[in-house]
């Protein structure tokens, strides 16, 4: 008899537990969804709310700090990080295929466009180092060929002028076309660097070192040539290729925007040579 | 509401800015908003993985990978930009994600960015201006810092610009100033100071960096010319692309950066040594100076010869008596 007291007294206190913690559940989640209706109602974007204008400027008070850890549903960065839904995930992953898929695309041999791309720019090395071509020559060349370049002059009385130009857009599988002219006391100009990067492929280094012998008639080997480099001399300029494969190479550019999912990137270069770097030169290792 | 307006604002005067011309004194882009804070966001456009400061320099990717993307929020499409925000990445820290493309200007096309005046001024500089809590924050020291010279002939004239002697000698082999280039075709312009990749150099002495700041100079390095109170111009060639905020950010912390360009005599970290593409040598700094008596250029290739101004100085004297200065003078103390 007693048993049974004591069995049916376990059987409804736990009924009893149960309906309580359902309530505090119900209750929490109705808490939870009020906080999160005031949350996008003051901020943005959930797809569930319909096409909201997200925070683009933050606030002072709602900037997230620099060191605030990365990721979505942080209570202190609600407000400019609502909350991800099931298919905001679908398509983070769905990105993440497509961001694979595009590396290894970027792995394969340059396409005969890509080739013809190299070829063009190397041209254009010979062409702009010409004496007496100048750079508002140059910015209209590359005008025409829908670069989208832009021009900026920078002047110092004491230092002379530096013309700097690159482009918005560039050539199939090149990127970061930049040149320097710089101005001479007698007012004239020359070409002092014009670099561009070509895209990682298998065989970039190769095009890239065949394009600038042909161009420009270089006989014989590269005055110096590694498996990652090599540089060709024409007084007072030299011409180079140089691969990009450790995080030190790729990451120290003031100009040009890289990540190390870069690596294995070729910069082509053609540069007045400061030392001719030849067999005569410095001391090698 | 409010935002809508602010929002609307913003893309009105960028639409303005995109009328000029494409002509500027510089394409450093920077941020450009009306408030102090850009939010940085992550791919998906919806999470803000930091902020980043009006007026903070950032670069913008191309060519290959995904760097654009539009989103349309309340009928409107806008345009967002896959960036790199360079002083992050020098340090470091997460530097790249997505903001939206009206808020990135070339600097002097941004007028919420304020930017200093000094660049049409003429060197005023003092070490005063360098603040110690400035340069604790990025490790810079200052050695000596003597508060004026009359010239490199003043006693108290200059600091050697490495923070320790050089790993060979700058006055023999290919090394030294007048050292034969090309067989004999050109001259060395420069002594070239040996020592290790990402080495910090030191202003020799109160001055003012050039306004063409820092330019690219030979395979994978850079350059920039600081010019002293007195005319004399140093050239610092095949340094690293680093930039030191203190020293190149137009803007820090929210606000003008009153050293912008500045530099005090013995701030060190002015600069890092780099290292050619060709590996062929031990990284150096190439280290040339000018009377400043001449103008243009400091590179001519008409020049026979070194194929640099017609002022081109030979540093090698005053290299050693700053070497000796500032180095004899340090132990001497320590003992």
């Amino acid at each position: 008899m007693n048993n049974e007291k004591i069995i049916f007294r376990t059987i409804v206190g736990g009924l009893l537990l149960g309906a309580f913690i359902a309530l505090a559940i119900k209750f929490q989640a109705r808490v939870l969804h009020k906080e999160s209706a005031e949350d996008n109602a003051s901020s943005p974007v959930s797809k569930n709310d319909g096409p909201k204008m997200p925070s683009l400027m933050t606030s002072a008070q709602a900037a997230t700090p620099r060191s605030f850890p990365v990721g979505p549903n942080l209570a202190a960065g609600s407000l400019v990080n609502p909350p991800l839904t099931e298919e905001d995930g679908q398509e983070e992953e769905s990105a993440q295929r497509q961001a694979i898929a595009l590396a290894e695309q970027f792995r394969k041999p340059l396409n005969r466009t890509e080739v013809k791309s190299v070829t063009t720019f190397v041209q254009k090395m010979a062409k702009y180092a010409a004496p007496g071509f100048t750079p508002e020559m140059a910015f209209a060349d590359l005008k025409k060929m829908g670069l989208q370049p832009e021009m900026a002059k920078a002047s110092d009385p004491d230092t002379g002028s530096l013309v700097t130009i690159r482009t918005n857009s560039s050539l199939p599988g090149m990127r970061y076309i930049h040149l320097q002219f710089v101005g001479e006391e007698n007012g004239a100009t020359h070409l002092q660097s014009m670099t561009a990067e070509v895209r990682p492929g298998t065989d970039s280094m190769d095009v890239a070192k065949r394009a600038i012998h042909e161009q420009f008639n270089f006989r014989g080997a590269p005055a110096n040539e590694r498996a990652d480099f090599a540089e060709w001399h024409r007084d007072p300029y030299t011409a180079w290729v140089k691969q990009l494969n450790t995080e030190e190479e790729l990451m120290n550019n003031p100009f040009n925007a890289r990540t190390v999912e870069d690596a294995g990137t070729t910069v082509l270069g053609y540069q007045v040579n400061p030392h001719t770097h030849d067999s005569d030169d410095h001391e090698h290792f | 509401m409010i935002l809508n307006t602010v929002v609307s604002l913003m893309v009105s005067v960028s639409a303005q800015a995109k009328d000029s011309s494409s002509s500027s004194k510089t394409l450093e882009k920077v941020v450009c908003v009306s408030s102090q804070t850009l939010g940085v966001r992550s791919r998906n456009l919806k999470e803000v993985m930091f902020s980043a400061e009006n007026g903070e320099r950032v670069n913008v990717f191309q060519g290959w990978g995904e760097n654009k993307r539009t989103k349309k929020i309340r009928g409107v499409r806008y345009s967002f930009v896959r960036v790199q925000f360079p002083d992050l990445a020098a340090k470091g820290e997460d530097s790249v994600g997505w903001v939206a493309e009206d808020y990135i200007r070339t600097k002097d096309k941004c007028s919420t960015a304020e930017l200093p005046t000094e660049q049409k001024e003429d060197v005023k500089t003092s070490s005063e201006n360098v603040k110690k809590e400035d340069s604790k924050d990025t490790g810079d020291q200052n050695k000596s810092t003597p508060s004026s010279i009359s010239g490199l002939n003043d006693s108290d004239c200059c600091v050697f610009p490495l923070n320790s002697r050089p790993g060979e000698s700058y006055l023999s082999g290919m090394r030294r100033f007048g050292a034969n280039r090309s067989k004999g075709r050109r001259t060395h312009a420069a002594c070239d100071l040996y020592q290790y990749r990402n080495a910090p150099l030191t202003a020799i002495a109160d001055g003012r960096i050039s306004n063409l700041g820092l330019y690219e100079f030979y395979q994978g390095t850079y350059a920039m010319e600081l010019k002293l109170k007195d005319g004399t111009i140093a050239r610092y060639g095949e340094i690293t692309g680093y930039r030191n905020p203190q020293v190149f950010s137009a803007r820090l912390n929210g606000k003008s950066n009153p050293n912008y360009l500045k530099v005090s005599a013995g701030q060190t970290n002015i600069a890092k040594m780099g290292k050619v593409n060709s590996n062929c040598c031990t990284p150096m700094l190439h280290f040339e100076m000018y009377s400043g008596k001449a103008r243009g250029s400091l590179t001519n290739l008409r020049a026979k010869g070194y194929q640099r101004r017609s002022d081109l100085m030979n540093p090698t004297a005053y290299l050693q008596r700053w070497e000796t200065k500032t180095f004899d003078t340090a132990s001497a103390s320590n003992k």
